[in-house]
Formats: structure tokens, sequence, C-alpha cells
């Protein structure tokens, strides 16, 4: 539906997006995850025609709309910023872009689409209120309803939760889903929030410093990063990852540890990709687990802290001078400073060479 | 080292009352973390410890010293706040140094307190960088250096993480523990990220409309809040809450006349507790999802309309009521739509009073 192809551009010395090319399915939620900075929103202005690229050219549905002014793209933005009209109330405010003379669009059909919306997002009993009475969720359902209600082929969000608390944010992003079933519509995302990503995202694509690194579904990118930035990026808690060297079928750790001993038929696969002898390890907190346990790979070290967040603990362990942590739901206690074993499967590592942090294995 | 005492403290601005009648008590040497959502006095109160507000009511000690006529220079304190308000064109040690150099301490002993916080810190070595070029987590370490360096008995600290990137915000978060541990000093800290409190404090204070809602251990914060809000606030996702009606006949249902099925020792308990209309809490992490049911045991019938994974854990959105609920899905999970029961184990649940909020 939309397709951005070999988008760049700059601003003076700074490369904002580098050579991006990405399509977006008609009625899907795509979401950008990047962090401050990766180029997410000159993106997504890129694709509304708020910013003109140094190169490349948009697509929606199959026509080229690189030269298209934005108003005539058919595109909805909501801003992080909502960019309410404050003089009006809720009601003129969601009806105002359905009143363009651009769109045709009768009064009565104009009533019948903001009652509708309005009814979805649970803002019916707000309609006259001005929109500066409102709170901060009121005030983000109200700019929802103002984008969604025009039924715009492509609708475009920037960051449109993370003004609003933890709470707020965990309800409105269920709501969120529920009205794209609904109404089928194609959305196109920007988010430095890795737990909205994964929670309402058809497809996610990883950026980072202007580079398009991966897409795929959230699912696919946990269990299959390509990179050691995929990887960092999109596990929450982050992911273990240990610098190690390959000598011969050993992966050591600090130049002289052995942790894990792979097969032939892993460094033959190693080596069709690579040359390289330093790599680096990435490994789950999830995939460690306490206790000694045969024919899995062991170590011992010493606890450092254990982080508390309610149904998870956070166990921060110093093994040979690098800091494991791994996440158990196990009511363990373990004081800090004690010496405990932990263990896990070969086949949950992954392997990232470590010059370029493409994985190798 | 110190004891901080609050006692009936209260804070208006005009008819607003920002801090109303907050007592607490903190321990020598404890942790303590003021949460709750913006608005809700835990900066003003941090601010009233400090000296910074002048306060409209009560008594703030300091051991047994009442300190409300205290300037703050004179309370030995140290803060931080949000924005770590150091001067960028100077270097690390010379920004460390300044509050040394305020109180016109000798040069020797400067250096000498700088190598000990800078080590403390591992900061040793971008001593002579400057601020400006510095990542936002180094400076705010040298934030906390600064603020520590006079080796204050009590470190305040305002929001100190909340401006800094979520792969900063982790790695701070153990920094923060491993020095309060090592310098055994008194800390307040006032954030509204409950993943924050919980890793951080040993004591959590819930707060509220300026008023404490309750204070505890995180973990007991989490598996049994003694109020509704607790409840709501801390994990995320949040407990799970509905309405409950118990009837005449002995079985219990929901407002839409939906069941709740109570295992013989949970009926037993809500017999005692002798009240018709209560509200149960769950959390979601308790709450499990299957396609069949067990007779003995605590279960409700359930429609889940989506699915979502929070932190690698599977959930089941599903609605009682109005109310939006969770569950937790285990194995393999398909979008959504689909039916079940939800059943969760006996200690694992809370009866709160409506009308109230607090537990029963």
């Amino acid at each position: 539906m939309l397709k951005l192809q070999n988008i760049s551009k700059s601003f003076d010395d700074v490369n904002a997006v580098r050579d991006l090319s990405l399509e977006i399915n008609e009625g899907e939620i795509f979401v950008l995850l990047g962090p401050t900075g990766a180029g997410k929103t000159t993106t997504l202005k890129i694709t509304a025609g708020l910013i003109h690229p140094d190169a490349g050219n948009i697509f929606i549905d199959n026509n080229d709309v690189s030269e298209v002014p934005p108003a005539f793209r058919d595109i909805s933005f909501v801003f992080e910023s909502y960019n309410l009209f404050p003089i009006y109330n809720v009601y003129d405010n969601i009806a105002f872009a359905l009143r363009s003379r651009l769109l045709q669009i009768g009064s009565e059909e104009i009533d019948k689409r903001v009652q509708s919306f309005s009814r979805d997002l649970h803002i019916e009993s707000l309609l006259d209120r001005p929109t500066s009475t409102l709170s901060g969720g009121e005030t983000q359902r109200v700019a929802l309803a103002r984008a969604l209600v025009r039924e715009a082929r492509l609708n475009l969000f920037d960051e449109p939760l993370s003004n609003l608390d933890l709470k707020l944010r965990e309800e409105l992003r269920v709501e969120f889903k529920e009205l794209h079933k609904k109404y089928q519509s194609t959305i196109f995302y920007v988010t430095h929030d890795h737990d909205s990503a994964v929670s309402i995202a058809d497809r996610i694509g990883i950026l980072f410093e202007g580079k398009l690194h991966q897409v795929g579904a959230p699912n696919d990118l946990i269990e299959n990063p390509e990179s050691v930035i995929v990887a960092s990026l999109i596990n929450y808690p982050a992911i273990n990852v240990l610098n190690c060297t390959l000598v011969g079928k050993k992966l050591n750790i600090n130049g002289k540890t052995t942790l894990v001993e792979l097969s032939e038929a892993e460094v033959k696969s190693i080596g069709k990709i690579t040359k390289a002898d330093e790599f680096q390890i990435g490994l789950k907190p999830r995939n460690i687990f306490i206790g000694k346990k045969k024919n899995m790979i062991n170590i011992s070290g010493k606890v450092l802290h254990t982080e508390y967040q309610g149904y998870n603990k956070v166990i921060n362990l110093d093994f040979i001078g690098l800091t494991i942590r791994l996440v158990t739901n196990q009511a363990v206690r373990l004081k800090d400073r004690s010496t405990i074993d932990v263990h896990f499967v070969k086949e949950d590592m992954i392997l990232f060479e470590r010059e370029n942090g493409m994985r190798v294995l | 080292m110190a004891r901080i005492r609050l006692e009936n403290l209260k804070k208006y601005y005009g008819r607003v009352k920002a801090v109303d009648d907050v007592s607490l008590d903190i321990k020598d040497n404890e942790f303590i973390v003021f949460l709750g959502p913006s608005g809700c006095g835990k900066t003003t109160t941090l601010r009233c410890i400090a000296g910074l507000e002048p306060v409209t009511g009560g008594t703030i000690y300091f051991d047994e010293n009442v300190v409300n006529g205290l300037e703050p220079a004179d309370r030995n304190i140290a803060m931080v706040f949000q924005f770590y308000a150091l001067y960028p064109h100077l270097n690390v040690y010379r920004n460390i140094s300044f509050p040394l150099k305020a109180e016109k301490m000798p040069a020797h002993d400067i250096k000498r307190k700088i190598k000990w916080v800078s080590e403390l810190l591992r900061i040793d070595s971008i001593l002579d960088r400057k601020i400006s070029e510095l990542p936002d987590g180094d400076k705010q370490k040298v934030a906390l250096a600064r603020a520590i360096v006079r080796t204050p008995e009590v470190l305040l600290l305002d929001e100190p993480l909340s401006a800094l990137d979520e792969k900063f915000r982790e790695q701070m978060r153990i920094e923060f523990l491993r020095i309060q541990r090592a310098l055994n000093v008194t800390t307040v800290y006032v954030t509204h990220d409950q993943r924050e409190a919980m890793t951080l404090a040993d004591r959590i204070v819930v707060m509220k409309d300026g008023e404490i809602i309750e204070s505890g251990e995180p973990a007991r914060l989490y598996e049994t809040p003694h109020n509704l809000f607790t409840g709501y606030f801390i994990g995320s996702p949040g407990m799970n809450f509905f309405e409950c009606i118990s009837k005449k006949d002995g079985t219990c249902s929901t407002k839409n006349e939906e069941l709740i099925h109570f295992s013989k020792s949970l009926q037993k308990k809500l017999r005692e507790i002798q009240i018709d209309t209560f509200i149960v809490g769950v959390r979601p992490e308790y709450l499990f999802f299957s396609k069949n049911f067990d007779e003995s045991v605590n279960y409700f019938k359930v429609r889940v309309i989506n699915t979502e994974r929070i932190h690698e854990i599977n959930y089941g959105n599903f609605y009682i009521g109005d109310t939006l609920c969770k569950c937790f899905l285990s194995g393999e999970t398909t979008p959504g739509g689909f039916e079940g029961f939800a059943s969760w184990d006996d200690e694992k649940i809370c009866f709160y009073n409506p009308e109230s909020g607090h537990i029963l």
C-alpha cells in the first residue's frame, strides 16, 4: 500500500535517514521502533510530505506521490504533542478535517462519523467540552478520533502514547488494537517505547542511526534477530552480550575461560559466513536458569544485586568480571555476594560477529 | 546518618493541598521511594524535607532536632534533580569540587575527596572531560558525585533518571543502589516509575492527591496491596479489579450476573467478611487461562478479545462488564477472540471494600 524506496535525508552533517526502503501492507499496523534520534519522525514526515527527501521515492497504491503536496496525499497525522485547537470544543476538533472543502462531505455524514468514532473511543460524553479542560488521556483520545474519523488511506502516528503515564498507555494500547480490528485502517506508527511496539504491531521495523535494520513480526524479531542491534532493541530486559573469541571449536571469554564448545557443523557454518574469530554471544535473561543441570552449559557467578520487579526478579551476576543478567519468577531469596550456579541451553545462544554485529549462528 | 520524621506535614498553595497531613518515619540508612502519579505531592514533600519550601503546617525532624526553621544549607543534605544543573563549560573535576571550594576546604583534602568519590562512581577516568562532551548517563553520575562528595547525612533525589534513555536508566538504577549501599546514607527518592521504585526501595511510600495511600516493602505492595490504588499503580500490567456480588444462595457473580466460582476455603472467608458487594483484586500473572476448569478451584468464564505480549509474557485481554482485565496465557496463542476459563490460587487473591478501597 505504502512503499518507501531508497529514501535518504540529511540535515547539515547528520544523516537522519539513510537509504531506507520499506513496504506497508493494506490494513496493517506497522511500527518503526528505535531510540531517540534514530530518524523515526523524519521518516514519518517524509511520508506525509512535510519534509522533502534528498533522494528516494514514495509510492501510495503504486502511485509516485513524491511531488504531491501533503493535503493531497490522503494521509492523517497524529503528533506527539496533539495539536488540538484550544478554541474549539471536542466535537469541532474531530469534525474539523471532515469539513474541508476538498472533501465535500455533507453535515449529516460528518455528524454520523463523529458520533460513531466518539463512541468507539469512549469520548461521546465530552463532545461539548472545550479541549483545554480535558485530561491527558482524554486529549489523546480526541486526537486519535480526529485522525481516524477522516478514514484516510494511511494514518501516521508519531509517539501518540508516549506523553501518557504508564497506566493510561496500557489501557489505550488495548483499545487501539480493538479499534483497528473494527476499521482495518492502515497505520504507520513510530515509537521508542518497546512495550507499545511489541504489543500493538503486526510488523516492526528496527531503525537505528537512520538505517532500517530488520523488519518482521514482533515474535519473529525477538526469536530471530539478525544483528546485535536488533537483539538489543527488541528484548526487555536487555539481552546479555558477551565478547568472546573462537579458538578451534571453543568460544573463550576473557581470553582464557571456555564458555561453550561448538560442534564441527556449527564451526563450519560460521566459517562460511566469516573468517573472523572475534564474536559476541547474545543470551536472553529469560533463557538462563538457576541451578546445575546435566548436559547443559553450567556456570557459577556471584550475585551482585537482585532487582525486584513484582512477578519477575532480575538477578545481576558477576561471572569472571562480566555482568550477566537473568530473569526468574521463582520464589528465591538470593543474598548479595553469594555464589550461585546457573545453566542455559546452547541452542538459546545467538552468535554475532563482533566487527559488524551481524548474526552468524 | 540521620532518621527523618515527618509529623502531620502540610503544604498548601492557596486552596490546593499539595501535601495534606503526611506523617512518616524514615529509618537511618533507609532507602525510601515516594511513588505516585504527577501532582500527587511527592516532589513537594521532598522539597519540604530539603527546606526549599516553607511548610504550611507540621514538623520535620532530623533525628531529634526540628529542622523546620533551618535553611537548606544548614540541614546537611544533598540533592540531585532530573536536570543535572552542572556547569557545562567546566570539566568533571571542577564541577565536583565546586561545593567543597565553597566550603573553603583545603586543596589536598579536596583532592582526596574527589579521588574517593570518582572511584566510587567509576568516573575517575573522565575527570578532565568537559560536561558538554559527556553522554547523559555520565552527566547524571557527575551530578550524583557532586551531591555525595560532601558526605551528607541525607540524600534527596528528584526523578533523577526520568530524562535518560531506557538503556542508561537500567544501568543507573543499579548504580544508585550500589552507591547507596556503599555510602550508608538515608535516601529519599521521588519517581512516578513503579519499576524504578520496586527495584530501588527498601520501602515504597505510595502517594496520591497529597496523601500517603500506604507504605511497605516492594514485595508486599505487589503481592498484597492494602489499597486499590496501590494495586493499580504498582506492577505493569497493574492488578485486575472487578466488582463481585455474593448472593443469598452462597454463589457469587459479577455485576452482569456472570458466575464467579470460589473454592470452599474462599467461600468460607467471604462468609466471615460478611459483605454483599466487594471488589476482587488479582494480578494478571496469577490469573491463568485454560480451555477447561476444575470444580474445586476458583474460576470464571472469559472471552479473550485480543492478546498482548508484555516483557515476554503473553496476556489475554478480556472484559468483565466494562472493566478491562488481563490473564496469563501459557503456550502458543492465537490472535484473540476465544473463550475459556480464568482460574487462580486461593492465596493470590485480595478482597476490597468498594467504598473505602481498603483491603478486607
